[in-house]
């Protein structure tokens, strides 16, 4: 027997959902099905099937003719017909502005709700764009997923702290590798230092790097305007190109297009400008403003020169593993090939070793961890918010079980009810998610402007109403939570209850599910807390460090000298940049309120430190270990140390003899005392520079106290003060940064010194002038920053969850009025009430503290790295929140409570 | 005479053929009936539209039978003419006889 033929199943489908319901629809679509099986029977289904499609359609116009709703005089339907397609946008509609009305009776639901939903949104998408843009975006290279840094590391040289030596590579290296290495597409180094240009007379302070042609290859972005550099075009002090980048096109050229062709004094050499570098080139972290040629054949003549930085863009296929072995194998040739003892020692002594690190990850490396745990607070945040409203929704859904139970005797359809859920939830999150927005934009715009400027990929972070776009995820995840969850705890049941006649008193599944919810929140908020405190008990251990230097009350700047009139003054004789440098000391010396001044390479905790090339060892001590004591050397004048208010611990500072005569008497710091001369007396020592025998030795005449001179996180690093001037540089140092001691506000000194300079030598710019307060406060801006925002969530979860914890065992309690109404009535003691409700309220909370401290413990470990001074299981931290957070949520539970045994019960049962 | 409403041309078709069809009468038969003796094709919306209106006037009354699986489960709408009905179709008849008596002839088609 054949099986009956169906009519076409969409056109069926749809003609059932649009004509209304009743027997007209019945009778109508029955009617057409039995004769679509007359035909399909009778003849070519496909015949049929047109048919059946033409009368559905003819009848789908005709749907208004069709009367709705009649009373049909057969007995009532055992199932309610569906409602139509149209029937339902109509209906969510009417739902939709019923909700907002409901919103508006109950202002205060509608505040509270919307106010903590607000800043739960805002924040989650404030974090969101910034996570996106500094993690998550591409970076705007092309194909920069093959850009590599190259460093190399120097296990052999024994670093403080074990830390490992990292340098950027030798020129030796990078010369070798472009010759030999096969790894890479593109490669190429630069280095970068202070420099000044000075045209149109007046002089400016920026950082120039010079760089191998290879470097911008590897980038691959072509020029904004003009060209970029060749290979082996000359370098700045033989006349060559450069390069600017658009931030100094800006600035100093006005965006003017003509500026190709002129020229740029920079260092006192003229250079011609041929090309201006794209915006997105805000690469490397180094903020190199002008780019000059490093010419291949330099690489060769300066072998033991130091490279700041190694890029390369890796061949296809090339991973960076393969790479840095490739590399590794060719570090080994290098010392035969180039010979010199300091490549050697370098290679060989420092057991120098390729490090081959993705570009991206070199860039946000340090903050991934941070950031990705910024988000989970933020998200904390915003689920304690969302627990929070959820209550608040629940309450309001328990005051609208009438409603909704008669509705659905009425026969509104489940899908209907929760179309109810929707709408209301939609309205909340609508307002919230809008102000949540708004939020955000503005907390981004002040992350960028107040933020720390040190974080990475800043430029990639949107702001202004992209952001807006952030928001959209938090809100869709209220969204679903609102809508299911008042759903699930009742909105089905209540139609069915009001059926059945019972009275609707609190099921114990429903109460135990709202104390679970109490709990997790505490849970969260505790690990929160934890964390916050945390961290800042780690920023206060890290203010208290004693940084070795008096930060309050000095100035620092910097000056830098045109190196083309030091290199034309050849290496043997004096220089003209040191007088200058004297002078100037001595000149700002004598201002009203000015105490010590002196000049050094560069100043503690600031970007112009680097490594200095020196490695001294004992004279007395021939090499024997494996491993050569590193140490920080500096050059610095008379009174530096003074100024900075280093402590002498024995012998003497430097005084002006030792720098006229260049008597390479040194300083040394007590950690360098104790590595060099262990149980010794250091004074009188001399030191001798590995590889360099024709050098003077240094004596030593003095141990000052230790300093920090980077992260004040680190350990203290060992400290060699030298002369400025002496035989062991072949140049006086170019750039130099002062310390100024002030008797009153160091600040009030900048115009005076700026003066001083200015009258000395018009053509050299005062930079980085800074407060060394201010200095000190940038290296921690960052902590001090997290900081804020931590306190920021801590407080307003400590806040929420205190709220919410009231809100449900306020709810608890008024669910079993009925109860505390009988038992009252029937001669029940108030006060055990109230401790009936208090203990579980109790209850409730200790557990939700006990999983809290467990994820807390967890949270802790994640957070080791960014501690200082305390461990993940800090006692006075735990102790401190769970004690707070404990007693937050027991006073927010016994306001219910006391109001549950001051029942009336008369008024109780009366009103039920 | 009452002033009635006349009723319309396809009105007075359905009427006719819910009352040829009897007890058989539901909306299928009704429109197949229609379609096989007049030739014209009728559409089931356009018959449900109009049996509708005829209950609405009262000059029918519309039941739905049991479910029947050869239609989808679905029940079928039974019609019957009420009296009002029947007294509609009495005056369609004398006032169609009235205005045709006499003109058979002319209906005829042309003798060759």
């Amino acid at each position: 027997m054949r099986a009956v033929p169906r009519p076409p199943r969409l056109a069926s489908w749809l003609l059932a959902r649009l004509l209304p319901p009743g027997p007209s629809r019945e009778g109508l679509l029955g009617d057409l099905e039995e004769l679509y099986v007359a035909r399909a029977s009778a003849g070519p289904k496909r015949a049929a099937d047109l048919w059946f499609v033409r009368e559905a359609m003819l009848a789908a116009v005709r749907r208004r003719a069709l009367s709705r709703h009649r009373r049909a005089a057969a007995p009532p339907p055992t199932r309610l017909p569906k409602p139509g397609l149209a029937d339902q946008l109509g209906e969510t509609g009417r739902e939709a502005r019923m909700a907002l009305r409901r919103l508006r009776r109950s202002p205060g639901f509608a505040v509270a709700a919307a106010l903590t939903l607000t800043l739960g949104i805002g924040a989650s998408a404030a974090v969101l764009t910034v996570v996106h843009g500094v993690l998550l975006a591409p970076l705007p290279y092309p194909d920069a997923d093959r850009l590599v840094v190259v460093e190399h590391e120097l296990p052999g040289f024994e670093m403080p702290g074990g830390r490992t030596a990292t340098i950027g590579g030798i020129y030796a290296q990078l010369a070798h590798y472009l010759e030999r290495g096969g790894a890479f597409e593109e490669l190429g180094g630069f280095v970068a230092f202070d420099a000044t240009i000075t045209e149109h007379g007046s002089p400016q302070f920026l950082r120039m790097a010079t760089a191998t042609a290879g470097f911008f290859r590897a980038l691959g972005l072509p020029p904004l305007v003009g060209r970029l550099l060749a290979a082996d075009e000359p370098s700045p002090d033989e006349a060559g190109p450069s390069l600017l980048t658009y931030g100094l096109w800006a600035q100093r050229y006005g965006l003017d297009p003509g500026v190709l062709g002129r020229v740029v004094q920079a260092q006192g050499y003229a250079n011609e400008i041929v090309g201006v570098l794209p915006r997105e080139l805000t690469f490397p972290p180094q903020r190199v403003d002008l780019w000059s040629s490093l010419p291949t054949s330099r690489l060769h003549d300066k072998p033991e020169w130091s490279l700041t930085m190694m890029l390369g863009r890796l061949a296809p296929g090339v991973t960076p593993e393969r790479a840095r072995e490739e590399l590794d194998a060719l570090i080994a040739e290098v010392p035969d090939r180039f010979g010199g003892p300091m490549v050697r020692r370098v290679v060989e002594e420092g057991r120098l070793r390729a490090k081959v690190t993705p570009l991206r990850t070199w860039l946000v490396g340090g903050v991934e961890r941070p950031l990705w745990l910024l988000l989970a607070a933020v998200g904390v945040v915003l689920a304690i918010a969302c627990v929070n409203v959820t209550n608040l929704v629940l309450v309001r859904t328990e005051a609208r079980r009438r409603e909704l139970a008669v509705r659905a005797a009425l026969g509104a359809s489940g899908g209907q009810l929760a179309r109810s859920f929707v709408a209301d939830s939609l309205a909340l999150v609508a307002v919230s998610a809008a102000a949540g927005a708004a939020l955000a934009i503005v907390g981004v715009e002040a992350l960028l402007r107040f933020g720390p400027s040190s974080l990475p990929r800043l430029e990639a972070v949107e702001s202004g109403w992209r952001v807006a776009a952030f928001a959209g995820m938090p809100a869709l995840v209220c969204l679903a939570i609102f809508a299911l969850v008042p759903w699930l705890a009742g909105g089905r049941s209540a139609g069915r209850e009001l059926v059945a006649g019972r009275r609707t008193t609190a099921g114990r599944a429903e109460l135990g599910g709202r104390h679970l919810l109490v709990a997790f929140q505490l849970a969260m908020a505790l690990v929160l807390l934890v964390g916050a405190g945390l961290i800042v008990r780690s920023f206060l251990a890290l203010s208290r460090v004693d940084l070795g230097f008096a930060e309050r009350g000095a100035l620092t700047f910097r000056v830098v000298f045109p190196f083309q009139e030091i290199q034309a003054a050849g290496a043997d004789g004096p220089g003209p940049a040191t007088p200058f440098y004297d002078r100037l000391a001595e000149r700002v010396a004598a201002l009203p309120g000015v105490g010590a001044v002196g000049y050094g390479s560069c100043v503690p905790l600031s970007d112009a430190c680097t490594q200095a090339g020196f490695s001294l060892r004992r004279e007395d001590r021939p090499e024997t270990a494996d491993r050569v004591p590193a140490t920080l050397a500096l050059r610095v004048s008379p009174g530096y140390l003074e100024a900075l208010g280093v402590p002498l611990v024995r012998g003497r500072f430097l005084e002006a003899r030792d720098h006229e005569q260049r008597s390479h008497a040194v300083l040394v710091s007590a950690e360098a005392a104790r590595r060099f001369f262990p149980g010794e007396d250091p004074l009188g020592r001399r030191l001798v520079q590995d590889g360099r025998p024709e050098w003077t030795p240094f004596t030593v005449v003095g141990v000052v106290g230790d300093m920090h001179h980077e992260d004040p996180r680190q350990a203290r690093t060992p400290f060699v003060y030298l002369p400025v001037l002496g035989d062991f540089a072949r140049y006086e140092p170019w750039a130099v940064s002062y310390v100024v001691r002030a008797e009153g506000s160091p600040l009030a000194l900048v115009e005076p010194i700026r003066r001083e300079v200015a009258a000395l030598r018009p053509d050299v710019p005062l930079a980085h002038v800074d407060a060394l307060s201010d200095l000190v406060a940038r290296s921690t801006a960052s902590l001090r920053f997290a900081l804020w925002l931590l306190a920021l969530a801590a407080a307003s979860v400590l806040v929420l969850s205190a709220i919410g914890a009231y809100g449900v065992m306020a709810y608890v309690v008024s669910l079993r009025r009925n109860e505390f109404g009988i038992r009252l009535a029937l001669g029940a003691d108030g006060r055990r009430l109230r401790r009936m409700v208090l203990r579980q309220g109790a209850l409730t909370a200790a557990a939700g503290l006990a999983v809290g401290l467990a994820g807390a413990v967890l949270v802790g470990r994640l957070l080791r790295s960014l501690l200082f001074g305390i461990g993940p299981a800090d006692l006075p931290t735990y102790a401190f929140t769970v004690t707070g957070l404990a007693l937050s949520a027991l006073a927010a539970v016994y306001i219910p409570a006391r109001r549950a045994s001051r029942l009336d019960p008369a008024e109780v049962l009366r009103t039920e | 005479m009452s002033d009635r409403a006349f009723l319309g041309e396809f009105e007075q078709m359905v009427l006719a053929a819910v009352l040829r069809l009897a007890e058989g009468a539901y909306g299928a038969a009704v429109l197949t009936e229609i379609e096989t003796r007049t030739g014209r094709r009728v559409s089931g919306g356009s018959l449900y539209v109009t049996l509708d209106r005829l209950e609405q006037k009262g000059l029918i009354r519309t039941r739905l039978g049991d479910p029947a699986p050869e239609r989808g489960g679905r029940p079928r709408r039974y019609v019957r003419v009420t009296r009002r009905g029947l007294a509609a179709m009495r005056d369609v008849r004398e006032a169609m006889l009235s205005l045709w008596h006499g003109i058979e002839e002319r209906l005829e088609p042309a003798k060759p």
